[in-house]
């Protein structure tokens, strides 16, 4: 008996482009279970079968373990049910052709596994390193393995999205099914290909270590991934793994965490519902964000622009203008507004 | 042993209760003013650690800002010596001075700084002071510092209607930017460059007065706008003989036409008939004899005690001479008064504080006002000085299409050629800006001061007629 505990943090966003989020994540601490699920299909019909892959995972593994079913074999029968479950769902005209990809992760008292389908990613962050445990079922992916694609071609290929293996679309999908040894302070991180298609993963073990807060790290992934882009639906599980008395202890601290949760979420609701007025094109326009850019990526967005040209702006504020003017709400823009145009 | 032990209890609970109302002294009723004195070491710190706030006009021009070079913050005055006496400062040797020194608090953007806004440099912005907006506008000022020209002397143009003071100039002027290179120089220049003429210069008002004795002598039941006065060469008072300007006599005239010539035989004799009560209190609830209550330090001239004074003091003071000293400040405010129909708006030139990012923290469209002439009394005034310059001592102040109110001086002074006054208000049927000009040792005051006058209400009119007649 290693004796780990391991306590999950998880964030999905549906992004900037897509409507619906057919992204699922699933977050079991007392289980040690963690899983994401990226649903594929048309009419959100995507959505159905993540749900049903992570719900099906939620409803079998902790059994199966609690009946001393060793992990792997748990993983394995779930995911082979969830499987047969969305094949049969997909009878359904209007659902046929939807699968879903799925990385499961099991942190037992004796040993840790990954089961995998798809393209979505598990890393491995250990100390200054990372290392991305899972290998894609992608085209593209599998050109490089059998080395037709070079590793540097692969990112920008266009069919780079076409799977190789899901849920839901062959009745005997092979899983993969990776042993991981886990040590106290080893991290986990879980991600669709939303997520680690625009964030690498040097940037997500520089969040996962600058940020203890898992949620608020979470958070600071997904909305880094929509800032360049957000084209897909993206989800990172974070599972942070330590020893059992430490996360006794931790329950001890329970209040104390709760509090950091607050406040992180506090931050983040504050980044959500934060706004400013700054310079697009030669009007100003009210933003949502922060006026500021990482790695030349903009962290906010226009939410409109004002019929206020920058001449009209009195040139003691263009220069504050440009900046960005922090405001509370839309309406406080209008009336800070009129306060900065130029009076004859 | 019990009862002790309650008398220690109650010693420790009056202590307590001492200081706790210690804390609620510090905190509420002079923490302010704790804040705000130059004592205040975080004062210190902060004009180290904070970007001084800027100093604008009313159509935010920036008048003030501040900029690092090698390390240090330097404050720019982008005018120069155009607002150097009403801006003031900032000089790590001679200290602060003028509005830098009145609202270092909020420049250094103090009295709002919470706790948390410190953290802000966590963001990696510097702290930045909260900025000025002044009641200034700068067309008026610039017309008021050239209306000056090479003068010493100082303009002061107001709203009558707020108080909002819209021009206030003094020269000579210095560099307020050069004044740590410039000091030995400026503090030793016989032409005072660094007295503010405008709030802090004291004078003869001469005939500029007459509107105030004139007022006295209405409010007074002594004389009526039918009275008739006999405008003779010269009158004997006591031995004391005063004779008009240029020793003209009119004979008999009636009191706008007096008022119109500025005729101080005539006056001498209403001076005479309304006493010297009357005329020294409606020239105090006017303003004057008291230091204004101002944005900046202002003087408070002179007013002599009515019952010291004696016949020969009462014609000279019917005529604005003698011991009585005025402001150009105390002056503007007499005809603004007049022009507002006898109520009395308190002069005033921070017209907002704005946080950094622009938001108004505070507006001031007014600062008080108070009832100082009965409305009637006010308007027969304003009558008379509309005469005076429609056809009287006062004609170059004329405006094409805008009838102006006016009173000349020309006032006698020991140090040399005499000091030309002029105050004013316009449009004379309802009022927009009210001013007071005064050059010293200029001459004749309807020859240099009216001139000048009718350059800067040209100027204040066009600027508010541009604003669409906003006060």
């Amino acid at each position: 008996m290693n004796g780990l505990a391991a306590a999950g943090a998880g964030y999905s966003e549906a992004g900037r482009v897509r409507e619906v989020n057919e992204d699922r994540i699933l977050l079991a601490d007392r289980a040690g279970l963690y899983a994401v699920a990226d649903g594929l299909g048309g009419h959100a019909a995507g959505g159905v079968a993540s749900d049903l892959a992570v719900a099906t995972l939620r409803a079998h593994v902790p059994g199966l373990m609690a009946r001393d079913v060793p992990p792997p074999q748990a993983l394995v029968r779930a995911l082979r049910e969830a499987n047969q479950t969305i094949l049969e769902h997909a009878a359904a005209p209007e659902r046929s052709g939807m699968a879903t990809t799925c990385t499961a992760l099991v942190v037992g008292a004796r040993e840790s596994v990954i089961a995998h389908v798809g393209d979505s990613r598990a890393y491995l962050i250990r100390n200054r390193e990372v290392r991305q445990l899972t290998a894609d079922h992608s085209l593209v992916e599998e050109l490089v393995r059998r080395g037709d694609l070079a590793p540097d071609d692969a990112a920008a290929a266009a069919r780079r999205h076409v799977l190789t293996r899901a849920l839901g679309l062959d009745a005997d999908a092979p899983i993969d099914l990776l042993s991981v040894p886990l040590a106290p302070g080893d991290v986990v991180v879980l991600t669709t290909d939303g997520l680690h298609g625009a964030v690498t993963p040097e940037e997500i073990a520089a969040v996962v270590r600058a940020t203890p807060d898992g949620e608020e790290a979470c958070r600071t992934l997904v909305h880094l991934a929509n800032a360049r882009g957000g084209l897909d639906n993206a989800s990172v599980v974070i599972v942070r793994v330590r020893r059992r008395w430490a996360a006794r202890l931790a329950r001890v601290a329970a209040p104390a965490a709760l509090a950091a949760l607050l406040a992180g979420g506090a931050g983040v609701y504050q980044f959500e519902h934060s706004y400013f007025l700054g310079v697009r094109g030669d009007r100003v326009a009210l933003m949502r964000g922060v006026p500021a850019r990482v790695l030349g990526v903009p962290l906010f967005s226009v939410v409109r622009a004002t019929p206020v040209s920058m001449a009209a702006v009195a040139p003691a504020y263009r220069g504050r203008l440009r900046q960005g003017i922090r405001v509370r709400t839309p309406e406080d823009a209008d009336a800070l507004l009129a306060d900065l145009v130029h009076r004859p | 042993m019990a009862r002790r032990t309650a008398n220690v209890g109650r010693l420790i609970a009056g202590l307590l209760v001492l200081l706790l109302a210690y804390l609620a002294g510090v905190q509420v009723v002079w923490g302010p003013h704790l804040a705000g004195s130059p004592q205040n070491p975080r004062l210190a710190i902060a004009a180290e650690e904070t970007r001084w706030g800027r100093i604008l006009d009313r159509r935010l021009t920036v008048l003030a800002d501040s900029t690092v070079q090698g390390g240090r913050q330097v404050r720019r005055y982008a005018d120069g010596p155009l607002y150097a006496h009403l801006l003031g400062y900032r000089s790590a040797r001679y200290g602060l001075a003028s509005l830098e020194l009145r609202y270092d608090p909020e420049l250094l953007g103090m009295p709002a700084a919470a706790p948390w806004e410190a953290s802000l440099g966590l963001f990696g912005r510097t702290a930045r002071g909260d900025d000025l907006v002044l009641t200034i506008d700068a067309a008026v000022q610039q017309a008021a510092a050239a209306a000056l020209g090479g003068h010493r002397g100082a303009v002061v143009a107001l709203d009558p209607r707020t108080g909002a003071v819209l021009a206030l100039a003094s020269r000579p002027a210095f560099d307020p930017a050069a004044v740590d290179a410039r000091w030995p120089v400026l503090s030793r220049d016989p032409a005072a460059p660094l007295l503010d003429r405008a709030t802090a210069g004291q004078y003869p008002p001469g005939s500029s007065f007459k509107p105030v004795v004139l007022a006295a002598s209405l409010g007074a039941g002594r004389a009526t706008q039918r009275t008739t006065l006999d405008c003779a060469a010269s009158v004997s008072v006591d031995g004391l003989v005063i004779t008009n300007f240029e020793h003209e006599a009119y004979g008999m005239m009636s009191v706008p036409r007096a008022f119109a010539t500025s005729c101080n035989v005539a006056f001498v004799h209403l001076g005479l008939a309304t006493v010297a009560g009357p005329i020294i209190r409606t020239a105090r609830t006017l303003g004057l004899g008291q230091a204004p209550r101002f944005d900046l330090p202002a003087a408070p001239g002179y007013l002599p005690d009515p019952r010291s004074l004696g016949r020969r003091g009462l014609a000279e003071l019917s005529f604005g001479q003698g011991s009585l000293l005025v402001t150009p400040l105390q002056m503007a405010v007499v005809a603004a008064t007049i022009a507002n129909g006898g109520v009395a708006m308190r002069p005033f030139v921070l017209r907002q504080v704005r946080a950094p990012d622009g938001r108004v923290l505070a507006a001031y469209a007014e600062r008080g006002g108070r009832d100082a002439l009965p409305a009637g009394i006010a308007a027969q005034v304003a009558a008379d000085m509309v005469e005076a310059v429609r056809d009287g001592t006062g004609a170059a102040a004329q405006l094409p299409d805008v009838a102006v109110a006016g009173k000349t001086g020309t006032a006698d002074n020991p140090h040399g050629a005499p000091d030309a006054w002029f105050i004013a208000f316009a449009p004379a049927d309802h009022p927009t800006v009210a001013l007071a000009v005064l050059l010293e040792n200029a001459g004749v005051g309807g020859q240099v001061a009216a001139p000048a006058a009718r350059q800067v209400l040209a100027a204040a009119l066009r600027a508010q007629a541009a604003r669409g007649g906003r006060p």
